[in-house]
C-alpha cells in the first residue's frame, strides 16, 4: 500500500478501517501492479527467450569502446530523426505516508 | 543557535510570565488596586466604576503575557530541534540522452562479462513468472516498538532444464567454452524457435549488436548461435575474446528477491539463503544491466526481428528509449508512462503482435515506478532453494482518527493493524503469520478490498479463481495471526487486498485487574461514608486517609507492573483506572475537610439503628460503583467471548456458522 503512489487509495482504506487501525507501509508493489509484470510462457517461448537472452548477452559482451562509440552516434542519429520524447519528469518521492521525503 | 541565545530566550519567556504573574496579583488582590485609585484619584471618577475595570483590564494584560510567553517558548524549542537541517528533497538527476544510453549499454556489457547467459536467463523467467518458480512465500510479521518487522522466506524450485545451463557453465569452465561463445553449450541442447534467426541479407552496423549482425552466408555453419533455430552460428570460431579477459564465469544464479516501489526506502533490509548466511546483491547498475537484458528480449518478442538496416536502427532507438524511461531515476506517473510508450513506439507500432505490446507496456509501467532487487546465490544442489529477506515497515495512520490520537497521548500501542496482501497472487503457496506480544490473542482477522475496505468471502475469492483457495485462522483464542492462500496465481486479475488483525488481552488482564480494584475503591469509600462519615477538625483518622490516597498507586502498580501490558490494554483499562484514582483522591479531600451539617445525614437503618453518612463521600462512593459496573460488564463480555472461543476449540463444530473460515 502506498498513499503516495496512488492518492486516495490510502485514505479511503483508512476511512473504511476501525478508528485505531493502523496500517503497514510494505514500499512494494500492490497485487495489481506486480500483475502488470507478468508474462506467462509456454515451454517453447521459454526456450526462445533463453535463447535470446543468451545471444545478445554473448554480443554484448564481445563490445569494444569503439563499437559502443559508433553505437551511441547511431542511436543518437536516429533519435532525432524519428522525433523520440524527451523522458517525463518523475514524481516528488515519498516515504509512502503522502508526505515527501528528505 | 548562538550560544546565550538561549539564555535570552529563557529570560524573555520567565520575564513574560513574572510580570503576568504581578498583574494576576495587582488585579486580584486588593491591596494594590486600592493603591493605585489612591494615587490617581480622578480615575474612580473619570471611569466608572474604575476599579472594576482597571481589575479586568490587568487580568486581560496577564492573560495576553501568558500567550506571549507560551509563543516565546514555542519559537524556541522549534528552533532548538534544528528541523531545518534535514537535506531536503533530492533534486532531479536529469541525464543527458548520450550519457544516459551510455550508462544502460555499459551496465549491460558489464552484466554480460560477469555473469554466465542462462543466469540471466533464469532472472528473466522467474521476473515475468514468478508463479512457476516461487512454491511457497512465508510471511511473518512481528511488532517492534512502533514499527513492524517483517521476514519474507521464498521457497524456489526450477525444472532440470533451468539450471542445466548454469551447472554446464560451472563444471565446464574453460575459455572456450565459457567465454563469449559458452551459449553454444544451451543452444544445442535447445533450439529456439522465437531466436534471432538467420538475418539475411542485413548490412553490418554498429546497431547490429542489439539485433543479429549480418555475416557472410558462408561462414553460417556452426551450432554457437543459440537463437537460430536451426542450430547455425554467425561465428564458427567463437565470438572474439573477451576484452575484459575474464573467461570464466562463476556458477551463480541472479533471483529477483524483492519488487520495491522507487522512491521508498528499504529499513533495515536483511537477505539470507536457507542456511541463513547473508546473501549479497547487485548495485543498482548492475541490476539495471540485468533488467535491460530481459526488456530487450521482450522488446524483439513484440515486435520481430528488423530484417533491414534501418529498420534495426529504429528499433535500437525505440528500444533505447523505453530503456531510458524505465531506468529514469525517480517515479513516473503511469499516466506519463503510458503516453510516453505510446507516442515512441508508434514508428514500429505496425510490426507488433498487439498481446505482447500490451504486455510490454505494462512490464515498463511497472518497471517505471518500481524496481527489482537482485541477489546472486549459488546454485542449489537439488532443484529447490530458500531464500529470505527481513525488513522493517513503518505504520501510519495512528493519529488520523480521534481515537487513535487519544491511544497515541495516552501512550497506547496500536492493536489493530491493516497489512497489505501482496505477495499471494506471485506464489502457489502463501502463509501470512503474525504474533502480537505476550498474553493477547487474535480477536479479528479479516481480509478486505484496499480501495472499498469492503470484507472479502469466500464467494468473492471463488469469483477471482476456481482454483483459489484462502483459509484464515482466527476465533480460535490463538496469540498469532495465521492465513494460508493457495493458487491465487491462477486468478486472472489480482485484487488489492488488505488483511485487518486485531489483537486484544486475553482477559481477564489489564481489564480484570482494573475492575477489581475499581469495585474495592467503591466499597471503601463507601464505608467510609457510612463508619466515619465526620471529620471533626480535631481527630482525622491518618490510617483512613492514608488507605484512600494509597488506593490510585496500588491499581497502578497492580495493573502497570508490566509497562507493556499496560501499552497493550484498552482505553477502557486506562480510563477505569484514571476513574478509580480520581474517586479515590475526591474521597480522600471530602474527608480532609470538615464537612458542613448540610452534608451529613442521620438516616435510620434496620439493624444497625440512626446512622451518620457524609453525603458527598457516599456520592462520590456511588459513582465509583458504577465505574466498577461498566467494567465488570465489559470484563464479562471479554471473558464469555474468550470462553466461547475456547469451548468451539475444543468441540468444533458446534461454534456459531461461519466462525472459522
Amino acid at each position: 500500500m502506498d498513499r503516495g503512489a496512488d492518492p486516495g487509495v490510502g485514505d479511503d482504506l483508512l476511512d473504511s478501517l476501525p478508528a485505531d487501525a493502523v496500517v503497514a507501509y510494505r514500499g512494494e508493489p500492490r497485487a495489481s501492479e506486480r500483475a502488470m509484470l507478468l508474462w506467462p510462457m509456454t515451454a517453447e517461448r521459454r526456450q526462445a527467450f533463453g535463447a535470446g537472452i543468451e545471444w545478445v548477452s554473448n554480443q554484448l559482451r564481445t563490445m569494444d569502446d569503439e563499437r559502443v562509440g559508433r553505437f551511441l552516434d547511431e542511436l543518437a542519429d536516429e533519435s532525432r530523426r524519428l522525433g523520440l520524447d524527451t523522458v517525463p519528469p518523475p514524481e516528488e518521492p515519498s516515504d509512502g505516508r503522502g508526505r515527501s521525503a528528505g | 543557535m548562538r550560544r546565550g541565545e538561549t539564555f535570552r530566550w529563557i529570560g524573555a519567556c520567565l520575564g513574560q510570565l513574572a510580570a503576568a504573574a504581578a498583574l494576576v496579583v495587582a488585579s486580584i488582590v486588593d491591596g494594590p488596586a486600592a493603591l493605585l485609585l489612591r494615587a490617581v484619584p480622578w480615575l474612580d471618577t473619570a471611569f466608572w466604576p474604575a476599579e472594576g475595570a482597571i481589575r479586568v483590564l490587568g487580568l486581560l494584560a496577564a492573560v495576553e503575557l501568558v500567550v506571549r510567553a507560551r509563543r516565546t517558548a514555542r519559537r524556541h524549542w522549534w528552533r532548538r530541534q534544528r528541523f531545518d537541517r534535514a537535506p531536503g528533497r533530492p533534486f532531479p538527476i536529469p541525464l543527458d540522452q548520450r550519457d544516459a544510453d551510455l550508462e544502460i549499454l555499459r551496465s549491460m556489457i558489464r552484466i554480460s562479462r560477469t555473469y554466465p547467459a542462462p543466469a540471466i536467463r533464469l532472472f528473466g523467467q522467474i521476473l515475468l513468472d514468478p508463479a512457476r518458480y516461487q512454491v511457497r512465500i512465508t510471511d511473518e510479521v512481528r511488532q517492534v516498538d512502533e514499527c513492524l518487522r517483517v521476514s519474507v522466506s521464498t521457497t524456489f524450485s526450477s525444472a532440470p532444464d533451468d539450471l542445466a545451463g548454469l551447472r554446464e557453465d560451472a563444471v565446464v569452465g574453460t575459455p572456450g567454452a565459457s567465454g563469449p561463445g559458452h551459449a553454444s553449450t544451451v543452444s544445442t541442447t535447445r533450439p529456439a524457435p522465437g531466436g534471432p534467426t538467420a538475418g539475411g541479407q542485413r548490412t553490418g552496423t554498429a546497431s547490429a549488436l542489439l539485433t543479429r549482425p549480418a555475416v557472410p552466408q558462408d561462414r553460417r555453419t556452426g551450432p554457437g548461435d543459440p537463437g537460430d533455430p536451426a542450430g547455425r552460428s554467425d561465428n564458427p570460431a567463437g565470438p572474439p575474446a573477451d576484452p575484459a579477459g575474464g573467461t570464466q564465469h562463476p556458477p551463480v544464479m541472479l533471483i529477483p528477491m524483492i519488487l520495491s516501489t522507487k522512491g521508498a526506502m528499504l529499513d533495515n533490509v536483511e537477505t539470507f539463503d536457507g542456511a541463513g548466511d547473508p546473501v549479497p546483491f547487485l548495485s543498482q547498475e548492475d541490476a539495471r544491466g540485468v533488467v535491460a537484458h530481459v526488456l530487450r528480449q521482450l522488446f524483439r518478442e513484440t515486435f520481430g526481428e528488423a530484417v533491414h538496416a534501418v529498420e534495426e536502427r529504429r528499433h535500437d532507438a525505440v528500444l533505447f528509449a523505453l530503456l531510458r524511461l524505465v531506468f529514469q531515476a525517480g517515479r513516473v506517473s503511469v499516466a506519463d508512462a503510458d503516453a510516453y510508450f505510446d507516442r515512441n513506439v508508434a514508428p514500429i507500432r505496425d510490426s507488433a503482435d498487439d498481446i505482447a505490446l500490451r504486455r510490454l507496456r505494462g512490464v515498463c509501467s511497472f518497471l517505471v515506478r518500481n524496481y527489482v532487487v537482485i541477489a546472486e546465490v549459488l546454485p542449489p544442489d537439488g532443484y529447490a532453494w530458500i531464500l529470505r529477506y527481513t525488513k522493517t515497515m513503518p505504520v501510519y495512520g495512528r493519529a488520523t482518527s480521534p481515537r487513535g490520537r487519544r491511544r497515541v497521548r495516552l501512550g497506547l500501542a496500536p492493536n489493530t493493524f491493516v497489512i497489505p496482501l501482496n505477495l499471494p497472487f506471485t506464489t502457489t503457496s502463501y502463509h501470512f503469520r503474525m504474533r502480537a506480544g505476550a498474553n493477547t490473542y487474535v480477536k479479528v482477522h479479516s481480509v478486505q478490498l484496499a480501495q472499498s475496505g469492503a470484507s472479502v468471502d469466500q464467494a468473492a475469492i471463488r469469483d477471482m479463481s476456481d482454483r483459489a483457495y484462502l483459509r484464515v485462522r482466527h476465533r480460535q483464542a490463538l496469540p498469532y495471526a495465521h492465513l494460508y492462500a493457495r493458487r491465487f496465481d491462477t486468478c486472472r486479475d489480482p485484487a488489492d487486498l488488505v488483511m485487518e488483525v486485531v489483537f486484544d488481552e486475553v482477559p481477564p488482564g489489564a481489564l480484570g485487574l482494573t475492575s477489581w480494584l475499581a469495585a474495592l475503591s467503591a466499597l471503601v469509600i463507601t464505608l467510609l461514608a457510612l463508619l466515619v462519615p465526620n471529620n471533626d477538625g480535631s481527630r482525622i483518622s491518618g490510617d483512613v486517609l492514608a488507605f484512600l490516597l494509597a488506593i490510585s498507586p496500588v491499581a497502578a502498580t497492580f495493573v502497570g507492573y508490566s509497562m507493556e501490558k499496560l501499552q497493550r490494554s484498552s482505553l477502557t483499562t486506562f480510563a477505569g483506572l484514571v476513574a478509580t484514582g480520581a474517586t479515590s483522591l475526591v474521597a480522600a479531600l471530602l474527608y480532609v475537610q470538615p464537612s458542613p451539617g448540610w452534608l451529613l445525614a442521620h438516616p435510620t437503618v434496620p439493624l444497625l439503628g440512626q446512622i451518620r453518612v457524609n453525603l458527598g463521600v457516599f456520592a462520590v462512593g456511588v459513582v465509583g460503583g458504577l465505574v466498577a459496573a461498566y467494567l465488570f460488564f465489559r470484563l464479562r463480555d471479554e471473558l464469555h467471548h474468550y470462553v466461547d472461543l475456547l469451548r468451539d476449540v475444543e468441540h468444533p463444530g458446534t461454534g456459531r456458522p461461519g466462525e472459522l473460515s
